[in-house]
Formats: C-alpha cells, structure tokens, sequence
C-alpha cells in the first residue's frame, strides 16, 4: 500500500487553499475529518502520498499557508 | 421603467444570478462552512473563500483572510468601534457621519468618556483639508483613530481619502464604505487604511444580512462576538486565526452565495456618468427646490436630497410616489449629523439614490415627475 501524509492546518481557509493549490498542480489529494488522535486546530485535513511531501511542502510555503504533517496517523 | 429610487438604503433590483446563488445553496450545497470534511461542505467552504477573495480583489485588498464577513456595515462598525484600543480617548469624524458609527461613538462617550470631534468641513460636507494641513497639529494631536464615511448616504459626497490619509499620516482611518463599495474604485492598500466596513446589499447589488470588515495586520482588536468556528475547538478561547476571529457562530452562508454571485456579474450602468450629471444641473436650475449635492462633480457619487421650498419632504416624496410611482426615502435618513451639517436637520431631505439599472430615460422621468410635483 502506498504510504501517505497528513497536512494539517490552522483554519479552514487555509484547508481551502492548500487544496486548491494542490489541485492546480495535479498532486492527488483527499480532504479528511482531522483522525481523533491528532491535535488539530481544524476539522479538516489534507492527506497526499507521502512521495508528494517535497512539493506538497513548496506549495504550501510559496502561498504562505502555515501547516503541519504526520505519517503517524 | 425603473422607479426604484431607494438605492442607498438598499439596491434592487439585483443581478437575476444572486437569487441563483441563494437558492443553490438553500437546494443543493446547503453545507456549513468549516465544520465538516465531505464534498458538499468542502465546496461550501470552498465558495465562501472564492466570495473573500474576489471581495478584497474588487477592493484592493492584499490581505484577503483579514476581510471577515458579517451581517452589515453596522455590525462591522461596532466591532473596530467598540473594541479599537483608545490610548488618548480621542475619536475624529467627518461631518457627514452616520449613525452607524454616531451611536457606538456616543455609547462610548456616555460609558467610558471617549470624546468625538468633526473634522474641518467645506458647506457640503466635503472635508476641508485646506485647513486640516494648516491646523494639523492642534487637530489630530492625540487621536486614537478617524472615522470617515467615504460618501454620504444623504448628499452622496465622496470623500478624498488618498488626501486625507496623506495628512493624517499614522492615526488609523476607518472608513465607512457602506454607500461606496461597488459604486466607486476603492483601494485599501494604496491609501494605506486601516479599517473599513462594507455592505453588500447596497451598490455592491448583493443580498441583504451580507456585510464585511477589514482590518489591518498592524492591529490586533478582540472581536464583539464570542463562539463556535469549527477551528481551535479544544479550547475556550478564540482562535487567534483570520478570518475565524471574527467569524463565531454559522455565517449567512446563503447570503454569501448570492453576493459572490453579485461580484461576477456586476451589470454595466444603463445610464452615463452624464447623464446624471445632466439630471443634477437641470434640478439645480430648477425653481422652488434646493438640491443637496457635492458643490464639485468630482466629488459627487450617485445620489443627492433635495427640499421643496414650499412642501415637506414627507408630502412632496408621497406626491412623486402617488403620481409617479417614484419610490424614494425621506427624512434623516439614519444621519442626522450630516442633516445639522447641511441645514436640513429640521424636516430631513427626499433622497434619490441611482443604480445601475437605471437608463437614461428612467432619468428623464425623473426629472419630467420632480418638475411636475413642484
């Protein structure tokens, strides 16, 4: 099974973004309910392969969008 | 024929696409907005954002998470007005206020004795800032904050705030956007402002219960409302996070829908800036009324009061109404301060306030029925 991340973020429009910015640049992604054992300060999450993290993570930075991540999930 | 002339007080008709957008979402997106995952929220929550986004490009606004929506200018105007931090208890206004922000300013002055004082103002309302730049000092010495409202709801004055804020340097401006956003280029970033209250059921052609405020990342201001925003929930403090801030408790979603729909398909005027400006010069010269107006064009927005010398105002708008359906508003029109200003306090004024909607022959109507009543 291919391994996979999770963004997290500050706020809902941040989600928004993030995915809109993911979707521009064709990177697969699946909006999820942040899992119960992570602290999020949102209820929505972002989660891609983790073989997309390096540009996932340039992404993000290049629109200023604030996130963390796990693959412990 | 159009004979809708209440325009300031709310806009209509509005582009057919808003009860489009409305309805869309009450039948078919019908989600909150960030509170759940799945597709229908996601594209509500996705909505809502391209509505912020296109909002703050329209009004040049390079922060758009720092445009957070709410059900008024007035619920706008009371946050940055109730909870702005006043060091020296100082407030400036224009002469031309509303009491949008006159009664905040005056519940602030009777609780905590912040005191208020109008700027230097021409005949027509119009800051004078011939005499603000001689008397700088004396004037803005100590100010916590300016509040203009960029143009009038009784004469339709516009304001120079790119001038203004030029003198004012530093002191915070809020401006008050209620009557101009959507009818006239307005350029937060450019004129360095720090707060400004939109709504979005004037000239912007949206549905009532839409609203917004801006505030600048140079200030931090606690917000008026406390609750839910489906963001930080674990803790019972706010989250410190824009928009969310100033976003507790289930926005008008519906509302949004339909004023991004307003945004994308702002009709081009039916009418010339001429046109109007035709209108105004012949009830200029027209006897036995005054008209209240900008004394020069390039301060004028679309709209103006004007007095019969002779009848109310109550009678001579029931007049145009019974005999030519000409629907408008009369009285203080919510500004008495701006009526003290212009001598009409008394009685108050008819107002006339235009649309896009309105074609060069609604004008000449309009004209043909106010000369007839006279």
């Amino acid at each position: 099974m291919d391994k996979k991340i999770l963004y997290l973020f500050k706020n809902t429009r941040s989600v928004v973004k993030a995915q809109n910015e993911l979707v521009k640049n064709r990177l697969k992604c699946l909006i999820l309910p942040v899992p119960r054992n992570i602290s999020s300060e949102c209820g929505m999450c972002i989660e891609t392969l983790a073989e997309n993290e390096i540009m996932v993570d340039k992404l993000l930075e290049k629109i200023d969008i604030n996130f963390n991540k796990t693959v412990d999930y | 024929m159009n004979y809708y002339f209440d325009n300031a007080a709310t806009s209509f008709p509005k582009p057919s696409q808003v009860s489009y957008g409305i309805k869309k979402y009450l039948d078919t997106d019908g989600a909150p907005y960030g509170r759940s995952f799945y597709n229908r929220a996601f594209k509500v929550s996705s909505t809502v954002e391209d509505c912020r986004d296109l909002l703050s490009n329209i009004l040049n606004i390079s922060t758009p998470e720092r445009l957070t929506f709410t059900p008024n200018a007035t619920f706008a105007l009371n946050t940055l007005i109730q909870k702005f931090k006043y060091k020296h208890k100082k407030v400036l206004v224009s002469s031309m206020e509303h009491n949008g922000v006159m009664r905040p300013l005056q519940f602030l002055k009777n609780m905590y004795g912040i005191e208020y004082s109008i700027l230097p103002s021409l005949p027509d309302g119009l800051i004078d800032l011939d005499k603000l730049r001689l008397n700088s000092p004396s004037i803005l010495n100590n100010s916590d904050l300016i509040i203009i409202n960029h143009m009038s709801n009784v004469n339709g004055i516009i304001q120079p705030i790119k001038e203004l804020k030029q003198i004012v340097g530093d002191i915070p401006v809020l401006l008050d956007c209620a009557q101009s956003a959507g009818h006239i280029p307005i350029n937060i970033n450019d004129w360095n402002i720090e707060f400004a209250a939109f709504t979005g059921h004037k000239s912007l052609l949206g549905p009532t219960g839409t609203g917004a405020l801006y505030t600048s990342k140079k200030f931090e201001i606690e917000p008026l409302l406390y609750g839910g925003t489906g963001s930080n929930s674990e803790f019972l403090s706010m989250p410190n996070e824009y928009p969310d801030l100033f976003e507790a408790g289930t926005q008008n979603i519906a509302g949004i829908y339909g004023l991004y729909e307003a945004l994308k398909n702002k009709p081009e005027p039916l009418h010339t800036k001429e046109n109007f400006t035709s209108l105004l010069n012949n009830l200029e010269n027209t006897d036995s009324i005054t008209v209240h107006k900008a004394k020069k064009n390039e301060y004028q927005g679309e709209l103006f009061s004007l007095n019969h010398k002779k009848t109310t105002p109550s009678n001579f708008a029931m007049k145009l109404f019974s005999e030519f359906n000409i629907e408008t508003r009369v009285g203080l029109h919510c500004a008495p301060m701006a009526h003290r200003h212009l001598g009409t306090s008394t009685e108050g004024t008819v107002r006339f306030a235009l649309s896009p909607y309105h074609s060069e022959e609604d004008l000449e109507y309009l004209l043909n029925a106010i000369k007839s009543c006279i």
